[in-house]
């Protein structure tokens, strides 16, 4: 991919100084218009679990609190089991990542080593699997929860999560193991290594980056569902975050103490706005990744 | 080495993941196309009972299940151009070199993070009629002269619903484009512009085809997505007013959950769903046929 | 050569794993030990059954009764339960049902018969027509805790200055509305036209005065599109619509409190709602203080009036590991001791006879003998095992004539063909 040289295409480019500044201009009212949009409605959330419930419901609408005040942050531990929440939903996650990653690499790496027809038929069969709405799945899984007496297990949610990020966490991975140099996987086979020790010493090691990335992809999947979550989780203390404070939404403003509610989205949304923010590079490797496919 | 492309290392290697999705998708789906020919009773207890083609002759009456999936287009297809425009716009933006580039994606990346039921009322509360920031910011801007009840009318609350969608999916699709973009070397739009073609023109002869595989991918993930969108439903308007934000998805949870009516819901379910693939079929047939480049 | 390792010792060795750490109970479970009777409720009650539970639990040493806080929305509770109740979760010892919860969840089997708990006498003491929402199919299921019948307030203090008496019918109504009202600043007739349960509630008040029905419990015949149940129809979209309204537009987005606030504020000469709203406007700080006063619901001229029964009552889950605990806590429920506790500072309506003689209960609410008079002509909800079908498929039609899209008989009869249609499937599932 040869470049021109940066100075001549900005000779040609660039009409001048005015027209450099227009164009710088528009930039920075997109990326501000971009920002405001992507941001505001997190950071209205924010706003709003620090202000004081007269200011809250003040029209015209207050915008900044004054003074600010942690009592909603207070009072929501106090009124739901937040905590208990964050723990079920961190729990649930992590395990169904791990399970996840545990099935699909080993199946990625045959993928990987696999001539094109087949691979390429397998692949596909996992982006239909992923293609049906899972109100499809919930009653019969909810059957069979029900039968296995998994009800409010947390076994209930980790097999579904696991398998439902099956296709993306293998379609991640096996575009990673394809790109490792055939050779050392030859040399380790002819070395004498079974399939596990060469997925244990060669692709997981040398592909982490991507193995990361999947294991990111599933964990927010996993907090993020509600569906399952809302439906096989039935008792207080095993909820997770999102079907714990969905379920507590009111029918009419009275009834909703919206402060409380805004602190409660605004800690359980917290922890996934640090993981986003902190690998947000491998994030959009991943999924670009999973979907530009050769 | 074998000949053969499922060699006995390969197919164990598979196993977990084949199992796990046996489990809880190829099973589930068989169960719910079961329960699709069957009449639920609620008499002494709830009973299942054979009936054939019966729930799907009961469907096609339904004025209801109609309804449900005009709601269910309507929403989708808004979304879907919502997201495919934006989206593009997005990824044009963040393929221009300027300072903080990466942290303008990292911060673009955020709504897709956040889950979508806990961010469903967030989006209730800015579009609240009497303290809402959508109401606010609008009538400061001149657009309203009063506080509109977003979620107590029939257009408004699709309209907020579709926002609050396009507003959660669009980093996904901006993401998948911008690799797209990424991925067309430098040396085709220098020529187009050599050629003397002006920056819209370039868009539309050079860039988009070479974008539309991607954009297709995004397309049909993104139409599943959005056709079987349960959450941001339940969660932010319940289906009303007067059950015009009721979708597909949520139509079926209500005969699961409400009248216990699983035969019929299950039908729902599979209904919906056939439609769903038959849809994403002919869509991405038709999008790659007008996306051959000439 | 082993080709493929140790792998698939190594799997079943962490499934076996995962197996352990799937089935242990998560790490926010934790239960205290003792035993435990849990019931889910609204979060707008709750705190007054806290003392409620606290003389239970001094009473049974060693119990602790967990009042879990639910959702506000009906609906929303209505689905925690059925969740969990379709499971066979033990979660929920006691069942907090609405009036029209009970033949859903009898008929699914998820609530214990407490005929043999309940002698004739203990039944007795409570209102008859409270009692009866808790039977089904002639077996007793939900013991009835606080009972709701509608009601019309009105500003006793407008109509004296004008001379006129409280309205005994639609047409009266209709008239000193007209009189008194000046709007948009006072509104006549204030009601709930939300789809939601309430405009069910509202509508029937209306359907009975007029000498219609719903559907008949016995027969399954549905009286929808008879000429009754228009009239009825059209008065209540009349009052918004047309050329002299009498309700605001609004109307049509109000369930309870947005109704009562207006009211409350003074821009409403007319308020159908539940007894609670006499408590809160007859408080020290209320504006509305000695200038409200309570009638029946108005009727057709010649036909009885008709407030809808409403209320909340505890039954008994089929998977409560306790069951005798509950009992014991129903019972308590419905001691003169626990009704006081609960309806005192709330206004609620009791369900027990005896309350309504209680001088403390009585100071607190005056008009309970009203309520009790009220009460005996209560029109219950028709008792179907779908019920909740039957009155998505009736807001819906409801809803939409009220807004203009269908003109009332139209939205009448697709209503009453949909529910026979509904009907008509239970009816052959009776063979």
């Amino acid at each position: 991919m040869s470049r021109v040289p940066a100075t001549a295409r900005a000779g040609r480019e660039r009409g001048g100084k005015s027209a450099a500044f227009s164009r710088g201009v528009w930039l920075v009212l997109a990326v501000g218009l971009v920002l405001a949009w992507s941001l505001g409605p997190a950071l209205w959330q924010a706003l709003t679990a620090l202000k004081p419930d007269a200011q809250i419901t003040r029209t015209p609408t207050v915008y900044l609190p004054h003074p600010p005040t942690l009592d909603h942050i207070r009072q929501l531990f106090e009124r739901l089991p937040f905590g208990t929440y964050l723990a079920n939903s961190a729990w649930i996650s992590a395990w169904a990542t791990l399970l996840c990653i545990a099935c699909a690499a080993p199946a990625a790496a045959a993928l990987a080593r696999m001539p094109g027809g087949g691979r390429m038929r397998v692949l596909l069969g996992l982006l239909f699997v992923s293609l049906f709405p899972p109100i499809l799945l919930l009653f019969p899984l909810y059957e069979g929860v029900r039968a296995l007496g998994w009800i409010n297990q947390p076994l209930a949610l980790i097999l579904p999560y696991a398998a439902l990020n099956l296709p993306l966490a293998v379609w991640v991975l096996e575009s990673a193991f394809r790109r490792l140099p055939r050779e050392m996987d030859e040399a380790a086979r002819i070395d004498g290594l079974s399939a596990t020790a060469r997925l244990r010493r060669i692709h997981l090691p040398l592909a982490m980056p991507s193995v990361v990335t999947a294991a990111i992809l599933v964990f927010i999947f996993s907090w993020n569902e509600f569906m399952l979550a809302l439906t096989f989780m039935t008792r207080q203390g095993s909820k997770t975050v999102t079907a714990g404070i969905a379920s507590v939404s009111g029918a009419s403003l009275y009834e909703i103490p919206w402060g409380q509610l805004s602190a409660a989205i605004v800690v359980a949304t917290l922890p996934l706005i640090v993981l986003v923010l902190l690998f947000e590079r491998r994030i959009a490797a991943g999924l670009t990744r999973g979907a530009i496919k050769g | 080495m074998s000949g053969r492309v499922w060699t006995r290392e390969r197919l164990i290697a598979v196993l977990p993941a084949a199992l796990l999705l046996a489990v809880v998708v190829a099973l589930p789906i068989a169960r719910v196309v079961f329960l699709s020919f069957t009449r639920t009773e609620l008499e002494h207890g709830v009973t299942l009972h054979p009936a054939g083609f019966e729930p799907f002759v009961r469907l096609w009456q339904d004025g209801r299940w109609w309804t449900s999936l005009g709601n269910t287009a309507v929403f989708t297809g808004s979304s879907l151009v919502a997201e495919m425009v934006l989206g593009v716009a997005i990824a044009l933006l963040l393929q221009r070199r300027f300072r903080g580039r990466g942290v303008l994606r990292a911060l673009v990346m955020l709504p897709w993070a956040l889950p979508t039921a806990v961010m469903a009322l967030a989006w209730a509360w800015i579009f609240n009629d009497s303290f809402g920031v959508a109401n606010d910011l609008l009538q400061r801007l001149g657009i309203l002269h009063g506080p509109l009840a977003w979620l107590g009318h029939r257009g408004t609350a699709m309209a907020a619903m579709v926002i609050a969608d396009v507003w959660k999916t669009t980093p996904f699709v901006a993401l998948i484009v911008l690799a797209g973009l990424q991925s067309i070397p430098e040396q085709v739009i220098e020529a187009a512009r050599i050629d003397g073609l002006g920056a819209w023109q370039r868009f539309r002869r050079v860039t988009l085809p070479l974008v539309a595989p991607s954009l297709i991918v995004a397309l049909a993930f993104r139409m599943v997505q959005a056709y079987g969108a349960f959450d941001l439903v339940y969660v932010m308007t319940g289906g009303g007013p007067g059950g015009s934000t009721e979708t597909v998805s949520l139509y079926a949870f209500q005969n699961y959950f409400r009248y216990l009516d699983f035969g019929y819901g299950s039908a729902i379910a599979v209904q919906g769903a056939l439609i769903a693939i038959v849809l994403v079929l002919i869509v991405v047939r038709l999008a790659r046929g007008a996306g051959e480049p000439a | 050569m082993n080709r493929v390792g140790r792998a698939p010792v190594t799997f079943v060795v962490a499934a076996a794993l995962l197996l352990g750490a799937g089935c242990r109970p998560l790490p926010g479970d934790a239960q205290a030990g003792g035993a435990h009777l849990a019931v889910l409720m609204q979060p707008g009650e709750r705190p007054f059954w806290l003392p409620v539970a606290e003389v239970f639990e001094r009473d049974h040493p060693g119990v602790h009764v967990d009042l879990v806080e639910g959702p506000q929305s009906t609906d929303l509770r209505e689905n925690l339960y059925t969740a969990s109740l379709l499971a066979g979760d033990p979660s929920f010892d006691l069942v907090y049902m609405d009036v029209t919860w009970t033949s859903k969840f009898a008929a699914a089997g998820w609530l214990r018969s407490l005929d043999d708990a309940f002698d004739a006498d203990a039944r007795a003491a409570l209102l008859p027509a409270a009692l009866e929402a808790g039977i089904y199919r002639g077996h007793l299921y939900r013991v009835p805790v606080r009972t709701d019948v509608g009601v019309l307030y009105y500003r006793k203090d407008w109509l004296d200055g004008a001379g006129l008496a409280p309205p005994h019918t639609f047409d009266e109504l209709a008239t000193i509305a007209r009189r008194l009202q000046k709007p948009p600043e006072r509104w006549g007739f204030v009601w709930q036209g939300k789809q939601y349960e309430g405009l069910i509630c509202d509508f029937l008040e209306v359907l009975h005065g007029e000498g219609g029905f719903w559907i008949d419990p016995a027969t399954l015949e549905v009286g929808l599109d008879r000429p009754e149940a228009i009239a009825a129809l059209r008065f209540l979209a009349g009052t918004r619509a047309g050329p002299d309204p009498i309700s605001p537009p609004g109307v049509t987005t109000y369930q309870e409190e947005e109704s009562r606030r207006l009211f409350q504020d003074g821009r409403a000469v007319f308020l159908r709602n539940w007894p609670y709203v006499w408590r809160l406007s007859q408080r020290e700080d209320s504006p509305l203080r000695g200038r409200v006063g309570v009638v029946p619901m108005v009727h057709a001229k010649g036909r009885p009036s008709a407030g809808t029964l409403g209320g909340w009552g505890l039954g008994i889950s089929a998977f409560s590991r306790h069951p005798d605990l509950a009992l014991a806590f129903i019972r308590h429920t419905t001691t003169l001791e626990s009704q006081r506790l609960l309806c005192e500072p709330t206004g609620y309506a009791p369900s027990l006879r005896a309350a309504y003689s209680d001088p403390a209960l009585r100071a607190a609410n005056p008009f309970l003998d009203d309520l009790l008079e009220i009460h005996a002509g209560a029109v219950p909800r028709p008792i179907v095992p779908r019920y909740a079908l039957a009155s998505d498929i009736l807001q819906r039609r409801l809803s939409a004539a009220l807004a203009g899209a269908m003109p009332p008989a139209a939205a009448l009869r697709a209503a009453a063909r949909e529910t026979r249609l509904m009907l008509g499937d239970a009816a052959v599932a009776k063979r």
